[in-house]
């Protein structure tokens, strides 16, 4: 029944896998582009680069990993003999990395904004007005990114063994 | 992996707990930012509140998903551990709401054209036919992107589910 329901959409799931590999491809292109030509075009200042490589890490590759995550997971239901690849057998470890840059980008951007609204003089409560409200988002966004690994962790192995079964 | 489940029981519990915990705050502060708006804008007539409804609805659209997303892997998480429980209505239509976001998705990027096609001709600027073009086409690609790689998740949630199921009837 299941394997019917597969078949009959394989098309369509192989156009969704091969559109997810080419935009995460054609991401992967772009952060190389982007990297290659920092250095050689030349930013505003000495700490353009240091502010960048997060942005470029949280905003590019990780989105970029998880198009191929998607592809290779839907391929792992589609085709008879896949083997994982390094994307999906390294999934979770990809996500929990994710997870510590979005804390660091929470701490970074906490401190910026700390600083800026402390120059503007402003009279509005930093803790009230930012932190707790990006606080309470970001935690929770590391808890779903923390969920969404466990599973992947344990449902590769179940899709495997769904395979192996007559 | 029963070894495992085992071994993390309480973990794995206390993560089902705070997911959804979390997605219920998510879902309602994403509705109450809904509901606050469209009562200040209609009974006060506040023209910056009009004006920054559509941001404030949009923010809280994103709430809204964030807080279904959270309670969908809560209950998966429970799903998958518990071979006592059953899939949650959320679970069992994930790949509904899946398709719901994509349809959500083309109206905002419809609306967002409709602007700025809008905004681009009310300013003198030359070629402006080049950038109508290079707008549309680049947030339709990006659409038929996004859109095909969700509801290709929306397909893998609806097959994976009766897998999961078939792996706790195993011994």
């Amino acid at each position: 029944m299941l394997n019917k329901a597969i078949e009959r959409n394989e098309r369509f799931l192989r156009l969704c896998c091969n559109i997810a590999r080419f935009f995460g491809l054609l991401l992967i292109a772009f952060v190389v582009i982007t990297l290659i030509s920092i250095p050689l075009v030349g930013g505003p200042g000495d700490g353009y680069i240091v502010q960048l490589i997060p942005r470029i890490i949280l905003g590019f590759v990780f989105p970029a990993f998880l198009l191929l995550g998607i592809e290779q997971l839907i391929k792992c239901l589609i085709v008879p003999d896949f083997k994982p690849n390094w994307i999906l057998r390294f999934g979770d470890k990809f996500i929990y990395t994710y997870t510590i840059f979005l804390f660091i980008n929470f701490v970074y951007s906490s401190i910026y904004t700390h600083k800026m609204i402390n120059s503007s003089g402003y009279d509005i409560s930093f803790v009230s007005q930012t932190l707790i409200p990006s606080g309470i988002f970001t935690f929770i966004k590391i808890l779903i990114w923390i969920g969404i690994g466990m599973l992947l962790k344990r449902i590769v192995p179940i899709i495997q063994e769904s395979k192996t079964l007559v | 992996m029963n070894a495992f489940i085992q071994k993390n029981k309480k973990l794995l519990k206390f993560y089902y707990i705070a997911l959804r915990l979390s997605g219920w705050i998510l879902l309602t502060l994403g509705v109450c930012s809904y509901a606050i708006i469209i009562v200040l804008g209609r009974t006060l007539r506040v023209e910056a509140i009009v004006a920054t409804s559509i941001n404030i609805r949009l923010g809280g659209s994103h709430l809204i998903l964030f807080g279904l997303l959270g309670l969908g892997i809560a209950q998966l998480i429970k799903y998958l551990y518990d071979s006592k429980s059953k899939a949650g209505f959320i679970l069992r239509h994930g790949n509904k709401f899946l398709y719901l976001y994509v349809i959500a998705i083309l109206i905002l990027m419809v609306i967002r054209n409709v602007y700025t096609i809008k905004y681009l001709s009310s300013i003198d600027i030359e070629h402006e036919q080049l950038l109508y073009c290079s707008t549309t086409i680049t947030s339709i690609v990006l659409f038929a992107a996004k859109g095909l790689v969700l509801i290709g998740v929306g397909q893998f949630l609806r097959r994976i589910l009766p897998i999961i199921e078939e792996s706790r009837t195993l011994v």
